[in-house]
């Protein structure tokens, strides 16, 4: 469970979230959805403990967030795979951080689980996009964390490997009972995987909709619940983008990265 | 047909040097021909003073190198990683940086007398600045990216310092590595020129009070072949450590 309470979120004079109410429950599957620049990826960073908040708080399985922990795994879009390690040693670095026993076997079970056992003694650097991104999954499983938190993970995908990403990671959900914050731009992939979806405003962040997607997986994005609810949504996340794109074109001297830069620590 | 391009010049060279030397055009004392050259190089091996020789230098390379290295690491990585030592030790060493070491000659002669003791510290102050540097920028370039992932699974203090850290550096401690033994390796000839009585820089010198200018390029060819052996060696090493590094083309 994550309770995001009152949570603001301010670079300097950019108020990059404002005032973000919003729960997740419990085995919860939940997009954060959005145009860049929306504090999307600031809001998961802020539940992540990378980013501490202005004001407000985040209480995350009934502790308050102040800095990041294994308790609230993160994926990230960058996969941030250690290229020093081997597969196996990436995945087992968690385990090895807690001082857990066994590790081995752990470890074994989750290459097995990801179909990565051939790869477990490449290094991250002879992986295509998707399978260091199953890495960067197993990575995060080995930790047993109850949140699964994951930055536009899938982004950097081409088309078909996302969607098999999407469907692994429905399997390892509906297997695991996961509580996960998902942030996308991608309006289809936030309807095929989410419970409810977070449509946020562009500058200040703020939820501007909420909206649960109500019919049963595995989802056909040829249906016509799901394009209604495509179209729906679209017109939403199309006006904030086009406040974004004014935005920009109004200011362009203005620093490009400020709230959404990925390299906060 | 590579191979033939690759020696097509230095044997062009060669001949053409042979020519002009057996033609009288240079004074064999200013510069003999190649073949002398080559016959003294293996009279100077054959006899075992140029292995020696080369021992002699070798060793003083690998412990200046040592010590400058074992000094270098440390304070590289707690000034790349620690903005208070970066600001404590970073003046003093930028005064120092540009000094050559073969500037400290004399005070080396004066604190550490004659023999190895004044070239270990030549020699180490030489391999300690490349190193240095580049091991602090190597901490300083560690993509945060590593470190938020590394807290996010539990990393922190030490664990995350070497596991993470450390070992993110290594591209550019490698680099140090390589170019502080080069400097070394410039070094101990330099070294060897005034303090000691054997070694490949001290039988140079020595050469020349006599005239013997095939035994100085011999010498000379020794050091140049040595040098290219050692650095083939590191680049191995280099591959070695580094082979999870992206975009790294295995050295020739």
């Amino acid at each position: 469970m994550i309770e995001i309470r009152g949570v603001t979120k301010a670079f300097g004079d950019i108020r990059a979230l404002d005032g973000i109410d919003l729960d997740v429950a419990n085995g919860e599957f939940v997009c954060l959805l959005g145009p860049s620049g929306c504090g999307k990826s600031t809001l998961l960073n802020a539940v992540a403990g990378f980013v501490t908040p202005t004001s407000g708080e985040i209480i995350a399985e009934g502790k308050r967030v102040t800095d990041p922990a294994p308790d609230r795994g993160m994926v990230f879009q960058e996969y941030a795979l250690f290229p020093w390690m081997t597969v196996r040693a990436n995945v087992a670095f968690g385990l090895q951080m807690r001082g857990e026993s066994g590790i081995d076997a752990k470890v074994d079970a989750l290459l097995e689980k990801l179909r990565l056992r051939e790869f477990a003694d490449r290094f991250p650097k002879d992986l295509s996009g998707g399978m260091r991104q199953r890495v960067a999954i197993a990575r995060i499983l080995a930790l047993d964390s109850p949140i699964l938190l994951m930055d536009e993970p899938f982004g950097a995908l081409d088309a078909l490997t996302r969607r098999n990403l999407q469907d692994e990671l429905l399997r390892i959900w509906t297997e695991l009972g996961k509580t996960i914050l998902f942030v996308t731009h991608s309006i289809d992939e936030s309807i095929y995987l989410a419970d409810r979806i977070v449509v946020m405003t562009y500058r200040p962040g703020r939820i501007k909709a909420i909206v649960p997607v109500t019919f049963p997986r595995p989802r056909d994005s040829a249906s016509p619940e799901f394009n209604e609810l495509k179209r729906t949504l679209s017109a939403m996340v199309m006006e904030e983008q086009r406040r974004h794109e004014e935005d920009e074109i109004g200011a362009p001297a203005s620093p490009p990265a400020g709230p959404d830069a990925s390299r906060v620590r | 047909m590579r191979l033939i391009r690759a020696i097509a010049v230095p044997i062009t060279l060669l001949l053409l040097w042979e020519g002009l030397s057996r033609a009288g055009v240079f004074n064999p004392i200013i510069l003999p021909a190649p073949s002398r050259v080559l016959v003294k190089w293996i009279d100077y091996t054959r006899s075992g003073e140029m292995p020696r020789d080369a021992v002699s230098s070798l060793y003083r390379v690998m412990m200046g190198f040592l010590i400058g290295t074992v000094l270098a690491l440390p304070l590289g990585l707690a000034m790349g990683a620690s903005q208070r030592a970066y600001a404590l030790f970073n003046p003093v060493l930028q005064v120092l940086r540009p000094i050559p070491p073969i500037a400290y000659v004399p005070l080396a002669i004066l604190w550490f007398g004659l023999g190895n003791p004044p070239a270990f510290f030549l020699i180490s102050l030489g391999a300690f600045f490349p190193v240095l540097m580049n091991t602090i920028a190597g901490v300083r370039s560690v993509d945060a990216i590593y470190i938020r992932a590394a807290r996010n699974l539990g990393a922190n203090g030490r664990a995350l310092f070497f596991r993470v850290v450390v070992p993110a550096a290594m591209p550019h401690i490698m680099t140090g590595i390589r170019v502080g033994f080069g400097v070394a390796f410039i070094v101990v000839i330099v070294a060897e020129m005034i303090a000691v009585n054997n070694g490949l820089g001290y039988r140079i010198l020595e050469a020349r009070e006599y005239f013997w200018s095939d035994k100085i390029i011999a010498g000379m060819i020794t050091i140049g072949l040595l040098g290219l052996g050692i650095d083939a060696l590191l680049a191995r090493l280099s591959d070695y450590l580094l082979r999870w590094h992206r975009g790294l083309e295995p050295s020739k």
